[in-house]
C-alpha cells in the first residue's frame, strides 16, 4: 500500500485566556505534503484511488489495472453470496472503478448483503468498490441506511465526499 | 517508571466535518491531525452534534449540497427531505464513529443565578459562562459554547487542547 511520509504535527500552538484553566489552542499545519514512494503499484492502490489523486500520471494504468479487476470472477462469487436468481443486473461504474449490482430485493436486505458481498471480495484480496441496489420497497429507516452506508464504505476504503469542494466554516455558517 | 500524562483534546465541529468529507479544503490537515491523536482522548460535545446535524439538513433542504456520484444517487433514492436529513446526518456521524475514538462530553444541566432585567434569573451554567466572557471575548455565539465545553474538559486537571481550524478563535 501507498507510504504517506508524515510531517510536523503542529506548526502553531499558542494559549487561550478564557480564565483558569487556560486551554492551549492548535491549529493544524497549512500545508501538507505527500510523498508517493517509487514502487509498483499494487490493485489495491488502485482500489482506494489514492494512489491517482496524488499522482495523475498513473490515471491511464489505471483503466488496465480495472480490466485485470474483472479477471476475478466477481459475478460467481456475487451468485454465492446474493444467489444468482436475485442478481438483476452487473453495471461497471466510472467512480473508483466500481460495480454496480442491482438484485431484486428490498432495501433493508440489500444492505445486508451488500455487508457481506464485501467481506467476501475482502476474504479473497479483491478490493474493487461495489455498490448493491434494489428493485424492492424502502423498508429501512434513513439512520440504518446512514449507519450501513458509512460502515460499507469504510469496509471499501472509500471516503465521503462532496461533488464540490467546500470550506467547513461556510458549510456550518456559524453565528 | 513515568506515567505518561494524560492528553485531552477538545474537537471544534469544523475539524471533524472536514475530517469526514474529503472534499473539504482542509481535510488533509484535519485528518493528520485526528488521526495522529488516536492515542490521545478527543472529546466532542453534544452541541457538536447539534451542529453538525442543523447544518448537514440545512444544506440537504436548500439543496446546496450534492454528494459524490454514488453517494448521491444513494440520497436521491430516499424519499422525502426529512429522511434525507436524517440519512445523511447518519452517513456523516456513523463513519467518523467507525474512523475514530471520539468520546462526548456529558451535557452539564447546572443551573445558576444571575441578574437579568432587574432580578435575578435561573439560568444554565453554560450560558453564564458564556455571558461572563463576552466583553472579553469577541467571538461568535457558538464558538464561545463550544470553548465553555473544552473548559469544562480542562476543569479535569490534565494536559488540555483545543483543536480547530476557526481562524476567529485563533484570532
Amino acid at each position: 500500500m501507498s507510504e504517506y511520509k508524515l510531517y510536523s504535527l503542529f506548526y502553531d500552538e499558542q494559549m487561550l485566556n478564557i480564565g483558569e484553566p487556560p486551554i492551549k489552542l492548535i491549529e493544524p499545519p497549512i500545508q501538507s505534503t505527500y510523498t508517493v514512494e517509487q514502487r509498483l503499484i499494487t490493485i489495491e492502490d488502485f482500489a482506494t484511488e489514492r494512489v491517482i489523486d496524488l499522482d495523475p500520471k498513473f490515471r491511464v494504468e489505471r483503466n488496465a489495472v480495472i480490466k485485470e479487476f474483472t479477471k476475478y470472477d466477481i459475478r460467481q462469487l456475487l451468485e454465492d453470496v446474493i444467489g444468482k436468481e436475485r442478481i438483476v443486473r452487473i453495471e461497471p461504474h466510472e467512480w473508483h472503478g466500481s460495480f454496480l449490482v442491482t438484485i431484486n430485493e428490498d432495501a433493508k436486505r440489500t444492505l445486508e448483503l451488500w455487508i457481506k458481498v464485501i467481506d467476501a471480495l475482502k476474504a479473497k484480496g479483491i478490493r474493487t468498490p461495489i455498490f448493491l441496489y434494489w428493485t424492492g420497497k424502502y423498508d429501512v429507516t434513513p439512520e440504518e441506511h446512514g449507519r450501513i452506508d458509512a460502515l460499507a464504505l469504510k469496509k471499501m476504503g472509500l471516503a465521503l465526499a462532496t461533488e464540490k469542494s467546500f470550506n467547513a466554516s461556510e458549510w456550518l455558517e456559524r453565528d | 517508571m513515568v506515567r505518561k500524562r494524560l492528553k485531552l483534546y477538545y474537537c471544534d465541529t469544523n475539524i471533524l466535518l472536514s475530517f469526514a468529507l474529503e472534499s473539504e479544503n482542509n481535510h488533509a490537515k484535519a485528518k493528520q491531525v485526528l488521526t495522529d491523536l488516536q492515542q490521545s482522548y478527543i472529546y466532542i460535545s453534544p452541541l457538536t452534534l447539534v451542529e453538525l446535524y442543523t447544518s448537514t439538513c440545512r444544506r440537504i433542504k436548500s439543496g446546496n449540497i450534492r454528494f459524490v456520484k454514488e453517494l448521491q444517487k444513494r440520497i436521491d433514492l430516499i424519499p422525502g427531505l426529512e429522511e434525507k436529513c436524517h440519512y445523511a446526518f447518519s452517513l456523516i456521524r456513523s463513519y467518523i464513529a467507525l474512523s475514530l475514538n471520539i468520546k462526548i462530553i456529558e451535557e452539564l444541566n447546572d443551573v445558576v443565578e444571575e441578574e437579568f432585567l432587574g432580578g435575578k434569573v435561573s439560568i444554565l451554567k453554560q450560558y453564564k459562562f458564556v455571558l461572563d466572557r463576552v466583553p472579553r471575548i469577541t467571538l461568535k455565539t457558538l464558538d464561545l459554547f463550544h470553548i465553555f465545553y473544552a473548559h469544562e474538559l480542562a476543569k479535569r486537571g490534565k494536559e488540555k487542547y483545543f483543536i480547530t481550524l476557526d481562524k476567529e478563535i485563533k484570532g
